[in-house]
């Protein structure tokens, strides 16, 4: 079976913050994209009753 | 084509279609990652560039994003702009944080790679300037956005900037043509196929796969974000008056 290279070496300082980073960034914006959503369809649907629909 | 644009154009429906849609692509951006990870990881080091050559698994998927939603804002914006629909306002404006990450992440992403196999961290040449011009287009429509209170009016002001700012996007993908650079050439998108060995190829087709997913799911989840925000806005109004 192929195993997996986590050892980058000497090139370590450059390619563990290339994939950390990427981690850091995109899951910050799933994290602020569906807080974000929530936040505001509570927002809508709580001023919006009892007449407010649920999408 | 038109018909499925004319489809979603109702917010209902758009709303409707959405709420399943978003965790649907949300799932299968997470597990093309994870494939395309595994197998990123299983690929063997470059004989020239070492590990290093994996940050391609990163550093190509974001930059190719950062075009392709910026194509996404330019058409929401175009349709926007032209049929005054608010809903292509509210996706254009959904579009551009998701853009802008994708681009700061291939500038990131790309320097951290040069830095070891071209021995500096920026130049200016045409590739890497096009890329930071993007990501200038970005925050300019972002900071349009939020600099005019009147949502129609910020909307139709951002959605001119973002169509202006198309004639950067071939400026970028044929900069390593028409200019000298220090960027690799073409190498995925050429008229004899990829130049990539297959087992880099199928990682970063993965990995491409994934991000473009995880930009579908997020784009339906900031655009019904919009909605909601003005359907509480316009419940304020009427709450008020």
């Amino acid at each position: 079976m192929t195993h997996l290279h986590f050892d980058a070496g000497k090139y370590a300082a450059y390619f563990w913050p290339a994939y950390g980073i990427s981690v850091l960034v995109l899951g910050g914006l799933v994290m602020e994209s569906l807080g974000a959503a929530r936040r505001w369809r509570r927002r809508a649907e709580g001023q919006g009753k009892p007449g407010g629909e649920d999408v | 084509m038109a018909s499925a644009l004319t489809f979603l154009a109702n917010p209902a429906r758009f709303m409707a279609l959405s709420r399943w849609l978003a965790p649907v692509m949300g799932g299968l951006a997470l597990l093309s990652i994870l494939i395309a990870l595994t197998l990123g990881f299983m690929a063997p080091d470059d004989y020239q560039q070492g590990a290093t050559v994996r940050i391609m698994f990163v550093h190509v998927p974001a930059a190719i994003m950062g075009m392709m939603v910026y194509a996404c804002l330019a058409g929401a914006s175009f349709f926007g702009l032209v049929f005054r629909h608010s809903l292509a306002d509210a996706a254009a404006k959904a579009a551009a944080p998701i853009g802008a990450a994708f681009t700061a992440l291939a500038l990131i992403t790309g320097s951290l790679w040069g830095r070891p196999m071209w021995g500096t961290w920026w130049v200016w040449d045409a590739r890497l300037t096009s890329e930071l011009v993007l990501l200038l287009l970005y925050l300019g429509y972002l900071a349009l956005h939020a600099a005019l209170e009147d949502e129609t009016k910020a909307a139709r002001a951002a959605a001119i900037l973002a169509l202006v700012g198309v004639v950067n996007l071939p400026i970028i993908h044929f900069s390593v043509v028409w200019w000298n650079s220090l960027h690799q050439g073409e190498s995925i998108f050429t008229r004899g196929g990829p130049k990539l060995a297959a087992v880099y190829l199928w990682p970063l087709g993965l990995m491409s796969l994934g991000y473009a997913l995880l930009f579908g799911a997020l784009w339906l989840v900031r655009t019904r974000t919009e909605v909601f925000k003005r359907r509480a806005a316009s419940l304020a109004l009427r709450a008020a008056g």
